[in-house]
């Protein structure tokens, strides 16, 4: 494994998101190994706990955008993918995130830094989630023209909030995150370590048979409530976010191009300026 | 890929995956369902596959899981060891995620059914986009009969409510004539021309656009998990878990299963079971 670590005590096991100099962007090996991972964790009977971590500056700064080969290339409107395989590429993405909102253990979430798109998902979809008060938390998908995955937002948030954030692509810190219900606690960074710590301790110390329980009735519980549901058809929005073409109708921002032009940073500026300019 | 449970064949865009355990009509073991597992897998990354068939070798479709206890079952599945909490929902979610899988398959599916088609062997072929039956198949879940409860959800969303209920509650059998007609099956043919049949289906569907096949099998998917398909497949897990852990049988003069099976032999326990539903008609 390389864009994993995976490390295990007698109570916790960590499994923490490894390409710190991309910002722990998500690509299509690092998504295979973390599913691995998973299942490695999963079958670890002597565990309960297990926290889910990014190595470096930041948790994950969401999907990786920064060209060929280090994505899925369905991600690129302009290829021309058929359905089946857009549709099966979003479905995988989905699969991990629920997977990991379903999983059978205690989940803690350890933030730092950019929490962004599918990082953002991890974090929600941990069963708690702990982060530095100067974390940034949100979903730009909007701006570049693609769907989010909507479900835990909807679910963990109000509608009212996870609108605003979603259409807009607003980016917020650790403290408005607790506020609104995406995390558990902001505490400031130096106390980080020793909170996450002590919740994993904590969970270590529950009967595992009564801990699997509650896991169960509340992972049922919200699967019933559509949760499972919404996965898929956020999954289908995504596909069929690709294949509109999004940034094609003229005089509107098109991120892959200007991407490919002027490279990743100058793309984000650019597609950022005008929304900070309205103060989001 | 070779396997020891199932042949796995790719002839042109076809996948064909037979269970085989022939001597055993197919019932299912821990070793089998790993290389269904992984043939499955294969089948649906394979960008060549463009359509599955599943089918079983020798004179039964699939009688269920492997009920007889031996080394190569899962031991959690008997109250009597006492399993974990932990394990017991593990498998559980491991076994509905297998059916989920199945219902979710990006490509069309079809089922080969002769002879016994019974318990989880329902659940493949209600998974599948379509089952075409030989006019000899049986096809039922007995799992009440034993103090268990099965895999409900596709039950329900393909036969409808009475129907499921009497079948799940009475642990009866039916043969393919009247699964045709309830809709379990799509089709029943003589023996004789089960093969040109699903030879048929498989060049039908393989004529229209793969992508439209796609996008109609996924709004059909999407519809069914939005009248809550996946939710319905963790409560069918949960009640299983506690149908091990309420140890059925446990009552006097309740018929214990388990018992019967280890002192007298599995064919026994099956008629000592199946006796009295019998002389009722059932």
């Amino acid at each position: 494994m390389s864009c994993i670590i995976y490390e295990k005590t007698d109570e916790v096991i960590r499994i923490s998101f490894n390409r710190p100099e991309k910002l722990n962007a998500v690509n299509d090996d690092l998504l295979k190994e973390f599913d691995s991972a998973l299942k490695e964790a999963e079958g670890d009977d002597t565990v309960t706990a297990v926290v889910i971590k990014g190595s470096g500056t930041s948790f994950c700064a969401g999907y990786d955008i920064g060209g060929k080969g280090t994505s899925e290339t369905g991600f690129d409107f302009r290829s021309s993918g058929d359905v089946a395989e857009l549709m099966e590429q979003q479905w995988r993405r989905q699969k991990s995130i629920f997977n990991l909102a379903r999983f059978p253990k205690s989940t803690i979430a350890h933030v730092q830094g950019y929490c962004l798109e599918i990082g953002c998902s991890f974090a929600m979809a941990c069963d708690i989630s702990f982060a530095d008060e100067k974390a940034k938390f949100g979903d730009p998908s909007v701006r570049m023209g693609l769907t989010t995955d909507m479900p835990l937002w909807y679910h963990l948030v109000t509608h009212r909030k996870a609108k605003e954030l979603l259409f807009t692509g607003k980016i917020i810190d650790g403290i408005e995150a607790e506020r609104i219900g995406i995390i558990t606690k902001a505490v400031p960074a130096d106390q980080l370590d020793q909170e996450v710590n002590e919740m994993a301790l904590t969970v270590s110390l529950t009967p595992f048979d009564g801990l699997t329980n509650n896991l169960e009735g509340y992972k049922t519980g919200t699967d019933a409530r559509s949760l499972a549901a919404g996965w898929r058809s956020s999954a289908d929005k995504r596909a069929f976010g690709i294949l509109q073409r999004p940034g094609t109708r003229s005089g509107e921002f098109n991120f892959l191009d200007v991407r490919d032009k002027k490279g990743l940073k100058a793309a984000l500026a650019e597609m950022n300026a005008p929304y900070k300019k309205l103060g989001y | 890929m070779s396997f020891e449970n199932i042949i796995y064949k790719k002839e042109g865009k076809i996948a064909t995956i037979s269970l085989n355990r022939p001597a055993k009509l197919n019932a299912l073991n821990e070793p089998l369902l790993a290389d269904f597992d992984e043939a499955l897998n294969d089948a649906g990354e394979d960008k060549k596959v463009a359509l599955l068939i599943i089918q079983g070798e020798g004179r039964a479709f699939c009688a269920g899981y492997d009920a007889s206890g031996d080394e190569k079952t899962d031991p959690a599945f008997d109250w009597r060891n006492k399993p974990m909490m932990y394990d017991l929902y593990t498998r559980e979610r491991r076994r509905q995620d297998r059916i989920e899988n199945l219902a979710r398959f990006p490509k069309p599916t079809i089922a080969k059914i002769q002879g016994y088609c019974l318990e989880a062997g329902c659940s493949i072929i209600l998974a599948c986009d379509f089952a075409i039956a030989a006019e000899d198949a049986q096809f039922g879940d007995p799992s009440v009969r034993m103090g268990m409860c099965t895999d409900l959800p596709l039950w329900y969303y393909v036969i409808g409510i009475k129907r499921a209920k009497e079948l799940m509650l009475t642990g009866r059998t039916m043969d393919a004539a009247e699964a045709e007609r309830i809709g379990l099956v799509t089709k029943t043919v003589p023996a004789g021309q089960i093969d040109e049949e699903v030879r048929n289906l498989a060049q039908t569907l393989m004529t229209s656009p793969s992508d439209a096949l796609r996008n109609n099998r996924e709004a059909f998917q999407a519809a069914l998990e939005a009248r809550g398909l996946s939710a319905g497949f963790r409560f069918a897990g949960d009640m299983r878990v506690f149908s091990v852990l309420q140890r059925p049988g446990s009552r006097p003069r309740e018929f214990n299963f388990f018992d019967v099976r280890d002192k007298k032999g599995l064919k026994a326990a099956f008629e000592e079971m199946n006796a009295p539903f019998r002389k009722l008609g059932y």
